[in-house]
């Protein structure tokens, strides 16, 4: 019988800190990592330098920095000889690297360790494009064209209009608006966010800008909270952590929605909450339509019912469950290693009460939720802190 | 006429793959040995369907179709719709296999004259 670490010693977000989401810049990515990192050690113990030492392990999320980016970055705090990993999980790496961080901690291994979503828009470079498995279309087939085709058959099954799906960028870029650290910061008319096709019923605005940032996360034990004398209701608890890649299935079935269907099956479980008590979900939008099919896929409502939800104001903040408050991908951004980091990031500030005009009233519950190549899904349940 | 599609059937669970699959089986995991070259029939229907506006190479020339389509024989592949009525597609469409420049493009079976 497997354990639930989170369960019994459990795992805390006492410091969040990020580098704005931006295009690409000159900025080096220790620079981009540097400013997150001591933002969160600061947002957790005060002064970033003085707290350093007490972070144990590091695990840096990045999909394209290339081999070990870690330690030339972190050694600026002053080279404390921690453990550093690094872990690359396509889109989800800066999940992966708070998976991991919370792991370490809930393992009884360490007391604080730092998780760090990294990257700058260098050269892409996918293992499986060189694994010599080769596909019908040649490549015709970019990966918005992949939810361009998805949402066609969406569309048609429960009547959906091209406008019902836009309306998730609208949302999104309208939170995004108001959240300083975001690539988009702009608010959008409908019309706007119609323009400029690029596949299928997607548009320019319904796809995710991929630049450069950073953002971190501090995780610590119960133990740590009360030896560095930390506020407890500053500190959501992790209370469910689940990482899942795509089983087999018959040809033709809806690959992408069945992966999140089992990933969220597994962390409701864990945390012993479901869609319900959710209170702020970060969920990876990448292309608009994405939100609706994952909003049904981890049961927040039945099938072909997300856009008529949205257009009722289900999903704004102040709604029932604010869906992507900070803007999500579409709005904040979507710099890879970043992403994951910093959903948990906008997670904890939710459930603090500290996200000023993007704040969900009351909000006890956060779910973070990315996807990524491959495809693999991670996701995180938070509960607010007890003071 | 109608384009045949070469791949492979697994002998164990016979999982049939579009292309062939070249390296085990992923519902089984059977070895390339029991994977064995299949023939198949191009004729399907369109399941989804887009037109792409942008891309990142200069071959095809955008606007071009792409279409899911569900073969007869059981999978579903994706590729190009070519031919002169693309306005005529959409889902529910009868395609059937044809080449282009090569490549296995899919094209509106009315069209296709014998």
């Amino acid at each position: 019988m497997t354990r639930n670490l989170l369960a019994d010693r459990g795992a805390y977000v006492v410091g969040i800190g990020l580098h704005r989401y931006q295009r690409r810049s000159d900025k080096s990515y220790v620079e981009l990592g540097l400013e997150a990192v001591r933002a969160a050690l600061g947002d957790a113990f005060g002064d970033p330098v003085e707290a350093w030492p007490n972070v144990e392990v590091a695990i840096t999320g990045t999909a394209l920095l290339g081999m070990a980016p870690s330690r030339v970055m972190l050694a600026r705090l002053g080279a404390s000889g921690l453990a550093i990993h690094q872990v690359e999980n396509a889109s989800a790496s800066g999940s992966t690297a708070v998976a991991q961080a919370a792991l370490s901690v809930s393992s009884g291994q360490t007391d604080v360790a730092l998780a760090v979503g990294l990257d700058k828009p260098e050269a892409w470079r996918v293992a499986a494009s060189s694994a010599g498995i080769p596909s019908l279309e040649g490549g015709l087939v970019a990966p918005f064209t992949h939810f361009a085709l998805l949402a066609s058959r969406y569309q048609r099954e429960f009547g959906v209009s091209d406008e019902e799906i836009a309306r998730v960028a609208f949302k999104n870029h309208r939170n995004g608006a108001k959240n300083p650290y975001a690539h988009r910061q702009k608010e959008r008319t409908i019309e706007e966010i119609m323009q400029d096709p690029i596949s299928g019923s997607l548009t320019r605005l319904q796809c995710c800008p991929v630049g450069e940032g950073a953002a971190a996360v501090v995780v610590a034990s119960a133990d740590a909270i009360e030896k560095f004398g930390l506020d407890p209701a500053r500190c959501p608890r992790i209370i469910g952590s689940v990482s899942r890649s795509q089983g087999f299935l018959e040809p033709g079935a809806d690959a992408d929605s069945a992966l999140t269907v089992d990933t969220a099956r597994r962390v409701f479980e864990q945390a012993r909450v479901g869609p319900s008590d959710i209170d702020v979900l970060e969920v990876h939008d990448a292309f608009s339509v994405e939100e609706l099919f994952y909003l049904e896929a981890m049961g927040f409502c039945g099938s072909g019912e997300a856009a008529r939800l949205l257009a009722e104001g289900a999903w704004d903040i102040g709604g029932r469950c604010a869906v992507s408050p900070s803007g999500g991908l579409l709005s904040m951004g979507h710099p890879l290693g970043p992403t994951g980091t910093g959903q948990i990031v906008e997670i904890a500030r939710q459930l603090r009460g500290e996200a000023g005009p993007r704040q969900q009233p009351e909000a006890r519950y956060g779910v973070a939720h990315m996807v990524g190549l491959g495809a693999v899904c991670v996701m995180h349940i938070l509960e607010r802190g007890q003071p | 006429m109608n384009e045949k599609l070469s791949g492979r059937t697994c002998k164990h669970c016979e999982l049939l793959t579009i292309p062939g699959e070249p390296f085990a089986c992923e519902r089984c995991g059977a070895l390339r040995e029991e994977l064995v070259d299949t023939e198949c029939d191009s004729a399907g229907e369109v399941r989804a369907i887009a037109v792409v506006h942008r891309h990142a190479r200069k071959e095809p020339e955008t606007p071009f179709t792409i279409v899911e389509v569900e073969l007869d024989a059981g999978p579903v592949i994706r590729a190009q719709l070519v031919g002169p009525d693309l306005d005529l597609a959409s889902i529910g469409s009868r395609v059937v296999g044809t080449r282009i420049e090569g490549r296995v493009a899919m094209t509106l079976e009315s069209e296709k004259r014998s």
